[in-house]
């Protein structure tokens, strides 16, 4: 059966259909539970978060109509599974989560202040236009990586490429964040 | 600032790059994909020089016989691939077929397939599955039309046989333009000495799709190049978002009649280009985004420029010759006396000192990683930094090895990575380089590497004779060992520069040390040995080797994964060994 639509989606949701969760887990559920597992090292961890994922979902929509709708329901995938992962003790913390985390410093470790809502937004919005000026590739790959925090081989098995290539296109990605941000005055 | 907050500041970048990156969908992209973008143009062919050359071509405007956009696109709907558009209203657009307009059999089968292929991508694969069925295929439709199962493949024979079509049935893979033009029969079709392009596939009926850079006035611009013929079902075709934004016109060129489209808008441009020449169908596509703060200005007369860089002549016809790729042998010759075989390196100190620290070095980085996913024992990793390592495992068998081995052991580096100089501390593995906490932008800040510099590190004259191949990165010890890093075509492979009595970190280990190897006279007339070392011992890799000896060193060719012998010589025929001593 093909998925419905995501207005037809948001639309059991308005209407209060527990119709909706299961739409939304047959349309989106991979891609949550994907998103989730990517970051949390623990089949019972990530179905949890695919759960709550839904719980939140339900809870906001309405008075919410999300456009697009994926990525509504991966960010709030992503910032469960990251609140999880941040709340462990160290001996169940994911290595390959900490290196997506390391590299995304490596291109930003000059000190910001994040604590002024404000200034984080303001560094969203930078790095949005900066994701603008790549090409489809780079953009996808970046936004892969470090949104959706897909290892490389993952994105190597998506696009039918080579993890080696991939690597190198992040890093020079990186590099030009780099750049813009000092040249966009958000880098000390 | 805290790394936590950083993935929070992501997480909140725009929607529509988040749902453009839920699924791989390059064909829907306003721009084409970028390709090379380590490639450094010697000269610019500019906008202005495009233009004369449009005059010097004799190119003018009429419009009949169309063959444009409008004729060969079918109005479907567009999968949803999501948007990096402003506006995410679903736009009316249609499929465009690569050999035939939107009546023909070609582009309806084309069509047809698409949408299965959309279908079955959107499952969840098991690719360990795919990857054990896929070996098992005598089928070539499976490796050509991307099959992963047998349901597909069956899908994809009903759509054949119902529009009568018949199927591809053999595939190369040029890895430079050399063995392109050997390949298709063509000659050179792209004018301008700094415009690239690289061939991806061709087909037994001489269908093919090749990619480059146009190097224009102001940057770089991607296109995608496609010659198809009719009676064939066409693997690629392409979906156009909003065809109504297009202008079309057309114009004849060399005596040829082009149909382009364009769409502009205030951050790109993207174009198309549709030549019908007898059996060739040709499809032209292109595209770039205008850099921030620049003037946003291509029109029509961008995009003839584009098309003056082509020569439409030179793209029809040609007699395709797999077998020059699919077909090439190895080519033994009788061993000149005291050649030495990569089985006898193996035994060597220089090649079992540096074989144990690949193996340990792998095996810790291994044990760092604990993520579900990540696949062990591939041993693909190579430590470049100078040493100590600063891990107690891997320092202490460094101690051993040299009391063993009295090899000489790095204490410093210096690096050219991708066209920057490099901080050689910072690089643990070519695929990482970690930047200490506390260090400033300054050190950050890469300066770049000119040619010279990079051949000065290494201490040797310009040793490829291609002029498709460069070194995209090189690390020299103070050993005098050294690495380089080639591209060559659409590959890359590494040269290691070992002075003997040397430890060389990034000598891989053998999967099969006593793995035969043979004699081969390469192209400057020196003999190498070579070995594809074996069979793959999942999930282990081989460890293809190029050997040549000089008094005073030994010069590696390694080659990440699987290669052919056939490969081997070629990559070998690209060095003039004659440069090293």
């Amino acid at each position: 059966m093909t998925p419905l639509e995501d207005s037809e989606i948001i639309a059991l949701f308005y209407e209060r259909s527990e119709q909706a969760i299961v739409e939304l887990n047959r349309k989106y559920g991979a891609a949550v539970k994907k998103t989730a597992a990517n970051i949390l090292n623990d089949r019972l961890d990530v179905e949890e978060c695919a759960n709550d994922t839904y719980l939140g979902v339900w809870n906001t929509i309405p008075p919410q109509n999300p456009k697009p709708l994926v990525s509504y329901v991966c960010r709030i995938a992503r910032n469960l599974a990251a609140k999880k992962y941040h709340a462990r003790r160290a001996a169940k913390r994911n290595s390959a989560f900490d290196a997506v985390l390391d590299e995304l410093e490596e291109c930003i470790p000059a000190p910001v202040n994040l604590e002024a809502e404000y200034e984080a937004k303001e560094l969203s919005a930078a790095i949005s236009r900066f994701l603008g000026t790549l090409s489809y590739e780079d953009r996808f790959f970046f936004v892969r990586r470090y949104f959706y925090a897909d290892s490389v081989s993952d994105i190597a098995a998506m696009t039918q490429g080579k993890s080696h290539r991939i690597s190198v296109r992040l890093f020079r990605t990186r590099e030009k964040l780099h750049q813009y941000l000092t040249e966009e005055g958000l880098l000390t | 600032m805290k790394r936590e907050q950083l993935f929070t500041v992501i997480g909140e970048i725009d929607d529509r790059y988040i749902a453009e990156a839920f699924r791989y969908a390059p064909e829907a992209a306003a721009v084409p994909p970028e390709r090379k973008a380590n490639m450094k143009p010697k000269r610019i062919l500019t906008l202005a020089l495009a233009a004369a050359l449009i005059l010097a071509l004799g190119v003018t405007a009429y419009a009949s016989g169309w063959f444009g956009l409008s004729t060969r696109m079918i109005e479907t709907e567009i999968p949803d691939f999501g948007s990096s558009t402003p506006d995410l209203t679903p736009a009316p657009g249609g499929f465009v077929a690569s050999n035939g307009e939107a009546d023909s059999p070609e582009a309806q089968a084309s069509l047809a397939w698409a949408k299965a292929e959309e279908r079955y991508r959107q499952a969840d694969w098991d690719w360990k599955a795919v990857d054990a069925w896929t070996a098992q295929q005598e089928d070539p439709a499976c490796e050509i039309y991307h099959c992963y199962n047998q349901e597909m493949l069956d899908t994809l024979h009903g759509i054949a046989e119902e529009y009568g079509l018949r199927l591809h049935s053999e595939v190369a893979y040029p890895m430079t333009q050399e063995q392109f033009k050997q390949v298709t029969g063509l000659g050179d079709f792209l004018r301008g000495e700094d415009n690239f392009w690289q061939g991806h596939y061709i087909f037994e009926d001489g269908s093919f799709k090749c990619e480059g850079e146009l190097a224009l006035e102001g940057g770089r611009l991607v296109f995608t190049l496609q010659r198809s013929r009719a009676g064939v079902l066409a693997p690629y075709g392409m979906y156009v978002r909003d065809p109504v934004s297009y202008d079309e016109w057309q114009i004849s060129q060399d005596g040829h009649s082009l149909n382009l489209a364009l769409r502009q808008n205030d951050t790109g441009f993207d174009g198309l280009i549709f030549v019908c020449e007898g059996e060739d169908f040709i499809t032209l596509s292109y595209g770039a985004q205008f850099v921030p703060g620049t003037p946003a200005e291509f029109g029509r007369e961008g995009a003839e420029a584009v098309a003056a860089c082509f020569d439409f002549d030179a793209l029809c016809g040609g007699a395709p010759d797999l077998d020059a790729v699919n077909g090439r042998k190895v080519a033994p010759v009788k061993p000149k006396e005291g050649l030495m075989s990569t089985a006898d390196f193996a035994e060597t100190p220089e090649y079992q000192a540096a074989s144990r620290f690949h193996c340990a070095y792998n095996e810790y980085y291994d044990a760092q990683q604990t993520h579900e996913y990540f696949v062990k024992g591939q041993y693909m990793q190579e430590f470049y930094a100078p040493f100590p390592t600063g891990v107690e495992e891997l320092d202490t068998l460094l101690q051993e090895l040299q009391s063993q081995y009295a090899l000489r052991v790095p204490t410093s580096a210096q690096a050219i990575f991708f066209g920057d100089w490099a901080r050689p501390e910072w690089m643990t593995s070519l695929m990482s380089y970690r930047i200490p906490e506390g260090a400033s932008n300054e050190d950050f800040h890469l300066r770049e590497a000119t040619d010279e510099e990079t051949w000065e590190l290494l201490g040797v004259e310009n040793f490829l004779r291609s002029e498709e191949s460069y070194l995209a990165s090189a690390v020299a010890w103070d050993t005098g060992a050294w690495q380089a890093l080639i591209v060559y075509g659409s590959t890359s492979y590494e040269l290691c520069y070992v002075p003997k009595g040397s430890f060389c970190p990034t000598v891989r280990a053998f999967l099969h040390p006593g793995a035969e190897s043979w004699a081969y006279e390469t192209a400057c007339g020196e003999q190498v040995s070579l070995t594809v070392d074996g069979e793959m011992e999942y999930p282990r890799f081989t460890t293809p080797l190029g050997l040549y000896e000089t008094d005073t060193a030994y010069v590696l060719l390694q080659f990440p994964g699987m290669c052919s012998g056939a490969d081997l010589q070629l990559f070998a025929d690209n060095i003039d060994f004659t440069k090293f001593s």
